[in-house]
């Protein structure tokens, strides 16, 4: 699952369940629950698995649905530069998750650590001069929320693969205009081929 | 390379969770109204709040003396992991003294 869909994943599981409605809800994961044992939550971390449902439900119209949901989450910017896109954050909710983690004076020297350039987690604490325990719950929960994403490994002197991190995106800005508050992130090309939510966003 | 400046995160992250108060306290109406009044009797919008605070207690206060305690409440509430920082813990302690006080008149641009 790519860091994007992660970033995405909470956002569109309440939306989803916001505007499908109870019974029909109720359809899907029950649907969901015979084809592949899973619920909701779990299939829009593999989202192809929940687009194959849905199509049973809405058939041609299941892309629009889709497309009605993210358009409450993301935007697309096409930018001049090819190998990266600005995205903006529409959700209120994921806005506030991001700033959440960029409020947090640890978390937001982890990401700074890691933008752009991928690193082993003790690296990164030790980068950052964090403690191992808080520094690691730290590190989890971004990767959690999706802001942090595996990308290749190291091999140790004792012959164990540890994973290294970085940023899902190469940047942020945040503007502040009247009352809205505008989130956006430039994520690369490839971090939108590997996302099959986004995806959906970029076909439209 | 740095990401962004932690004042404008912090501004960003007041103006949202007052947003998301007001929401879930009064819906979309009650957002509206205090962006109104916040407007019309400040020359402000939501995020200036942050800097100043009274302006959030005055709009509040206006439409019931009890709302502006339960989103101040609410508020402490969804900042507080934050509170260890000095600008946010000011806000907090900021709404809490000016609830308590005479409220200052509306600035003029």
């Amino acid at each position: 699952m790519s860091g994007l869909d992660i970033l995405i994943g909470k956002s569109l599981d309440a939306i989803i369940r916001e505007n499908l409605g109870e019974i029909t809800l109720r359809r899907v994961e029950q649907r969901l629950f015979e084809r592949y044992g899973m619920g909701l939550s779990k299939t829009i971390e593999d989202f192809p698995k929940l687009d194959s449902v849905l199509r049973e439900f809405f058939g041609g119209g299941t892309e629009g649905l889709e497309k009605k949901f993210l358009d409450g989450i993301v935007s697309l910017e096409h930018s001049k530069d090819k190998n990266q896109e600005w995205v903006t954050i529409e959700d209120p909710i994921l806005a506030t998750s991001i700033l959440t983690s960029l409020g947090d004076e640890d978390k937001a020297k982890i990401l700074n650590a890691v933008l752009g350039e991928s690193k082993v987690i003790s690296e990164i604490l030790e980068t950052c001069n964090l403690p191992q325990t808080s520094g690691y719950r730290k590190v989890n929960s971004l990767i959690e929320n999706g802001l942090l994403v595996n990308e290749g490994f190291m091999t140790t002197r004792d012959g164990k693969i540890v994973n290294k991190y970085r940023t899902v995106f190469e940047n942020i800005h945040i503007d502040i205009v009247k009352n809205s508050v505008i989130i956006r992130i430039l994520v690369s090309h490839q971090s939108l081929k590997n996302s099959s939510v986004m995806q959906i966003v970029c076909s439209s | 390379m740095s990401l962004t400046d932690l004042n404008t995160v912090r501004k960003g992250l007041v103006a949202l969770s007052v947003e998301q108060t007001l929401l879930e306290i009064g819906g979309g109406k009650l957002l509206n109204e205090v962006l109104t009044i916040l407007f019309e009797k400040y020359h402000s919008y939501l995020p200036n709040c942050y800097e100043n605070p009274e302006y959030l207690i005055g709009a509040c206060k206006e439409l019931g003396e009890g709302l502006s305690k339960e989103i101040r409440r609410s508020l402490r509430k969804r900042l507080e992991e934050f509170s260890y920082q000095g600008q946010i813990e000011y806000f907090l302690t900021r709404l809490s003294e000016i609830e308590y006080m005479r409220l200052p008149n509306p600035r003029v641009n």
